[in-house]
């Protein structure tokens, strides 16, 4: 078919009368069969109808059809890339071990999760690389544009199940453990439990975009290089500085807790600059945010490993030791709106904290299996 | 511009974030200009699907956006013709019964599928006040007549009508698509 150009033209004819009218529409001609189809979509019920029509076209579904389809043709394929990959993953260890015999130790850039920073049990760490492979952080991990160098026994499990075409990392936190990583900019992460961390191997030249669901404290190098931290609604920009985000996916509001530097948040409805010592919340529900309000201390409780809270209901404490101690809960008989003040350390074990509330508060805690029921007492 | 170009670079090389843009941008009006033709969207999706499939498969590379579409479109009619007549469809619709190859009823086909793609981009696309309002001139009516019906001040109106061709002015002369690819 010749003149697709002549179509496509026809086509942006026909949309510019349309929608701009006489106004919008420049002298010229217009054909028989191009009127036909302004009719068409000037009739109201013919219009919302067809585009009813288009809209119920499910292009994501029609994709994963596609990466099916693809995926078969792939396999024959595999054995091939599999060695190539082998390959290269030998010649990074090459490169490892020379730069360990020669003494070389300088920041070279890449990702680095140390394994001696984990609190809790680092194996349940997920890392997952652009190519798919799974690995655990019982050992240290390093990331090198394309390679990664890790324990072989780390490797949970290769790609194959579902071609990912981005070039991003992954890094999850179960319940109950935290970790700690280095970006590819020297930028430090503390990743609270129950939370992760999207990154790339490699920042793009126009600015360090990371994306968090969850909670972490973040230590940005500074760069003229804008870093952007996207949680669900919002983007908290940056430039070098410290500060803490916090937006689980199943808590109403998100905050945002700036401790040097400064930072702006930015919503669909808003924005807003925070100054050090102050915090801002975002309501994940109708995107608006907070006027700053005044923050205390110079760290989140978290990363000194404590969790304080100060008059809030019982719903949201457990929000959060459900998350440090990684056990499911159930509060009763009103139970969920007790307001209490409790500092909880790292250190205190469940049976110790379970003590603690029966001792402090007016409820009874019963614990079976891998759930706790707390219920008011009458 | 370079979005076009590195989308395009990206099909050439059979990447597969390209492919997920080309689905996104160009799947459903292929399909619809399909259905135009075979009478069914289920019909539709199928043969475009293949379509895609023996795209990735090929060896076919593209200058340009333009060339590109036009590879799309013209492999649709291809794979639809060859559908309908081997299911030797009864067709409904009177007007396509002389439908064999490059003539007129394609091409209005064609230019039909756009303009509706069109027409969903900027309804969807342009700020939500705004796409009520230029959806209602759409269908003809005064901006008196839209003022009674979306309750709103006569001025309110015709700002918001200002508004949303201004708009699709800046986008719309280069190519209709960078109005698009420009909210990425």
């Amino acid at each position: 078919m010749t003149g697709f150009e002549k179509i496509s033209e026809s086509a942006l004819r026909c949309f510019k009368r349309l929608m701009l009218g006489e106004e919008g529409a420049e002298d010229y001609e217009i054909s028989d069969s191009e009127r036909r189809i302004i009719e068409k979509y000037s009739d109201e019920s013919s219009l919302n109808r067809e585009l009813d029509i288009f809209n119920s076209i499910d292009y994501s579904k029609a994709y994963s059809k596609f990466l099916n389809a693809v995926r078969k043709s792939k396999r024959e394929r595999r054995s091939k890339l599999f060695l190539r990959a082998a390959a290269g993953i030998a010649a990074a260890a090459v490169i490892a071990v020379a730069l360990v015999i020669g003494g070389v130790f300088r920041y070279s850039g890449g990702v680095t999760i140390i394994n001696k920073y984990a609190v809790g049990d680092s194996k349940r760490v997920l890392l997952i690389t652009p190519d798919g492979e799974t690995y655990s952080t019982s050992g240290d991990i390093k990331v090198e544009g394309q390679k990664v160098i890790a324990a072989k026994r780390d490797l949970l499990s290769k790609n194959e199940t579902e071609p990912r075409v981005s070039k991003i990392n992954e890094l999850i936190t179960p319940e109950g453990v935290r970790q700690k990583i280095t970006l590819p900019d020297g930028s430090v992460v503390w990743l609270n439990a129950g939370s992760s961390l999207k990154f790339p191997s490699e920042f793009e030249d126009s600015a360090r975009v990371v994306a968090l669901s969850g909670e972490a404290f973040f230590d940005v190098t500074k760069s003229a290089k804008r870093f952007i931290v996207k949680i669900a609604n919002a983007d908290v920009r940056v430039y070098g500085t410290t500060f803490n985000i916090s937006s689980y996916s199943n808590a109403s509001v998100s905050n945002v807790s700036l401790y040097t530097g400064s930072v702006g948040l930015r919503s669909e409805r808003g924005s807003l600059m925070l100054s050090p010592g102050f915090y801002a919340e975002l309501n994940n529900i109708n995107l608006t945010i907070s006027e700053p309000k005044e923050n205390f201390s110079d760290s989140p409780d978290w990363m000194r490993g404590r969790m304080e809270f100060f008059s809030q209901p019982l719903n949201k404490v457990f929000e959060v030791i459900g998350r440090w101690y990684n056990i499911d809960y159930e509060l009763m008989n009103g139970a969920e709106d007790l307001e209490v003040t409790i500092t909880i350390s790292d250190k205190t074990s469940l049976e110790e904290l379970i003590e603690l509330f029966k001792m402090t508060q007016n409820i009874s805690v019963l614990r079976n299996d891998k759930k706790l029921i707390i219920a008011k007492n009458r | 511009m370079d979005k076009i170009k590195s989308f395009v670079e990206g099909v050439n090389s059979r990447s597969l974030s390209a492919f997920d843009v080309l689905f996104k941008l160009h799947y459903r009006e292929l399909v619809y200009f399909s259905s135009i033709i075979c009478g069914s969207v289920q019909d539709a999706e199928d043969i475009v699907h293949d379509v895609l499939i023996q795209l990735w498969e090929s060896a076919y590379k593209f200058e340009n956006h333009i060339a590109l579409r036009s590879f799309l479109y013209t492999s649709t009619k291809n794979r639809t013709i060859n559908f309908v007549k081997r299911h030797n469809k009864q067709l409904n619709d009177i007007s396509f019964l002389d439908l064999r190859d490059n003539n007129e009823s394609i091409i209005v086909a064609i230019t039909d599928a756009e303009v509706l793609s069109l027409i969903n981009l900027a309804i969807t696309r342009l700020p939500s006040e705004c796409a009520k309002v230029m959806k209602l001139i759409l269908q003809g009516y005064s901006s008196a007549e839209i003022a009674v019906m979306l309750d709103l001040a006569q001025s309110t109106v015709r700002a918001q009508k200002r508004r949303g061709i201004s708009l699709l002015r800046k986008y719309l002369p280069k190519e209709a698509f960078l109005f698009f690819i420009t909210f990425f």
